[in-house]
């Protein structure tokens, strides 16, 4: 946790500076008589590079701690489906894809045999984003990308 | 008498269904993350077209007060604030949750829901026009000392690390600063983004900082083996539960209702807001966060107390006290009726519904909250394998429903990149939302100020409203030191 957060106080310092010095290219309209576009950005940057100082020092003086285990297969095999999730949004279309990422997600925390337990992965895997684009879809006509199931849904 | 007439109106059938309707609807509204009742309004203001004008009117009114309370539920239960004003909620419901006590956590969100709903519907009734003259001294510095007041609140909410509750507040309160700058109009880091211009929209940013993160918690840790069995013993909250959180939800009330009178100032803000004044006044605490009592009575019995408040600017001046009074407005006007004082001289019975109707609709949703516990609670004991997507889908689609915009779903998974980092670090999430929120009314109000007076900073230390809110801020500030030194001498 503390070489996490010593590396994350950095990082703040760091962007914090980029960001305070790219303010100054806002445009702006002649004789202003307040802070302008870029006063009140640059003054949260300021505060921002402040406290990641203040966050490095105390970091600096904690014990070491466990280290932070931030990442395992499960989370990238998560991250991956869910990225590939929002790409394939438009062309797949809401329903297909919330199948999809609702049977692998699924799969993913179960923590039970999988023989007693797929049938139901499987059926509300394909009844829930069928009931959810129901409400949405349709009730609150709330325009969910069809994709490839558009010919079908009209 | 005409008032008591009006409320015996009210009871008749028609009226009532729709209410009971109205209710019901918007409190699954609410409870939805990415739906807010602002939407469910909005959806349901052209069905009020045929009605006659106080049945539309009461049944828009039962969606948004049913909606602000809905969102408690899932703040509660599955840690996902239903609507903005719910994030106050979270912290302390979520604690509640996790020791199985859910259902006990509803049933003091309900009461006290109710009891900030009820006493701003009164104050609405009895002093209406005299609210409003202290609503319309507001102007830009006012609004800007509130919003710093507000944000001195981030120090509550920041739980035990108050810097990385700065830090917190700070990113908010950049990340607010994205889009076109409102008094010059150009762009500010939006990289070319078009659809930044507009700027990073609170709730798919929210859902993804505190729904989304979680999923991503639990996808890498996977789901607890035993999972925490929510307790239901009774529905009604307990003698100490209720001898406990009344104080604190009249106070609440209280704040609430006059947050909701100033225009612009909607429940999100007056939840935070009373959140943080129950914590200071609290004999204890330090239970705040843990998952105290008093800790969901303020929040709830604030953005309740915002609702009819909101009504007060409406009425009695054609203002709108936050965006859902703003729909409410258009739903007088399609009626014929023009919001303002002459509402009260010309249309008296319309008037009298209305404020009958806020009673009654506060009732019910008391009613219903109840009666839903035991179903509310049996929802989360899906097995979580299961629920977790269906949250994760719901989510998305909440998160595209808000502007019909892919976009949006980006923001929140990003989002929720970050907010997972940010568990692991342990940096509050709270803090972002509220920053996110009051950021943009900080700083156009500085500087539409600043232009009003030519530069000059004196502009806020000699409006007395403005300096009301400076000495509140310093004392907010001021006040965990305060504390310290009166319990060491």
């Amino acid at each position: 946790m503390k070489k996490l957060n010593l590396a994350f106080s950095v990082l703040l310092i760091l962007v914090s500076t980029c960001l305070f010095f790219y303010a100054n290219t806002f445009k702006t309209l002649a004789n202003q008589k307040d802070i302008g576009p870029a006063g009140f950005p640059k003054a949260v940057c300021v505060g921002l590079i402040l406290c990641g100082i203040a966050l490095f020092v105390t970091e600096l003086r904690r014990d070491n701690q466990e280290p932070a285990q931030l990442f395992n297969r499960k989370l990238f095999l998560s991250l991956a489906a869910i990225v590939a999730f929002f790409f394939l949004l438009s062309p797949l279309g809401f329903i297909l894809d919330s199948i999809l990422i609702c049977l692998i997600m699924m799969f993913l925390l179960l923590n039970e045999p999988v023989q007693k337990a797929w049938p139901i992965i499987v059926v509300v895997s394909i009844a829930a984003p069928l009931a959810l684009y129901g409400i949405f879809g349709i009730f609150l006509k709330v325009p969910l990308p069809d994709g490839i199931l558009a010919p079908l849904l009209g | 008498m005409e008032f008591i007439n009006a409320l015996l109106q009210i009871l008749h059938p028609q009226y009532l269904l729709m209410m009971i309707a109205g209710t019901a609807g918007g409190i699954m509204i609410g409870a939805m993350p990415g739906l807010t009742s602002v939407m469910g309004v909005t959806l349901l203001l052209p069905f009020t077209y045929g009605m006659e004008a106080s049945a539309g009117m009461v049944m828009l009114l039962s969606i948004s007060f049913g909606a602000i309370y809905g969102g408690s539920i899932t703040a509660i239960l599955i840690s996902t604030p239903g609507t903005p004003a719910s994030a106050a909620t979270m912290i302390e419901g979520s604690k509640f949750t996790a020791r199985g006590e859910g259902g006990r956590a509803i049933g003091i969100s309900t009461f006290a829901s109710w009891i900030g709903g009820t006493t701003s519907a009164i104050i609405l009734i009895l002093v209406a026009p005299q609210l409003a003259k202290v609503a319309l001294k507001f102007g830009a510095p006012e609004y800007c000392t509130l919003a710093v007041f507000g944000l001195t609140v981030i120090a509550s909410i920041s739980g035990k690390n108050v810097l990385k509750g700065i830090i917190a507040g700070l990113i908010g309160l950049l990340l607010s600063t994205i889009g076109l700058d409102p008094i010059t109009g150009f762009s500010r880091y939006s990289f070319g983004v078009v659809n930044l211009y507009s700027g990073l929209q609170v709730v798919p940013l929210m859902i993804g900082l505190f729904a989304i993160s979680q999923v991503l918690v639990n996808l890498k840790d996977g789901v607890a083996q035993n999972q925490i069995t929510q307790k239901v013993t009774r529905v009604l909250p307990t003698k100490e539960d209720l001898k406990k959180s009344t104080p604190v939800s009249f106070m609440c009330a209280l704040i609430g209702t006059f947050i909701g009178c100033i225009p612009a100032a909607g429940a999100d803000i007056a939840a935070f807001v009373s959140y943080d004044m129950a914590k200071k006044r609290s004999k204890h605490p330090e239970e705040f966060g843990t998952g105290c009592v008093e800790g969901i009575a303020a929040p709830e019995a604030g953005n309740n107390g915002d609702t009819s408040g909101a009504l007060v600017p409406m009425l009695t001046l054609g203002v709108p006290g936050d965006a859902t009074a703003a729909v409410l407005i258009g739903a007088l006007t399609l009626q014929g009726l023009q919001p303002g004082p002459l509402l009260f001289t010309e249309h008296p019975d319309v008037v009298n519904r209305i404020f009958a109707g806020t009673l009654v609709a506060n009732l019910l949703m008391l009613i219903l909250g109840l009666l839903g516990i035991r179903l509310f609670v049996k929802v989360i004991q899906i097995k979580p394998y299961i629920l977790t997507p269906i949250i994760f889908v719901l989510c998305v689609m909440g998160a595209f429903a808000l502007r019909n915009n892919l976009f949006d779903v980006g923001i929140m998974l990003i989002a929720a990149l970050i907010g997972y980092f940010f568990i692991h670090l342990e940096i509050p999430i709270a803090p972002i939302v509220l920053a996110l929120i009051l950021g943009p009314m900080a700083e156009s109000n500085l500087r539409r100020s600043l232009l009003m007076s030519n530069g000059s900073f004196s502009i806020f230390v000699t409006r007395p409203i403005s300096i009301f809110f400076l000495l509140l801020a310093a004392v907010s500030l001021l006040w965990p030191l305060l504390r310290r030194k009166n319990a060491e001498g």
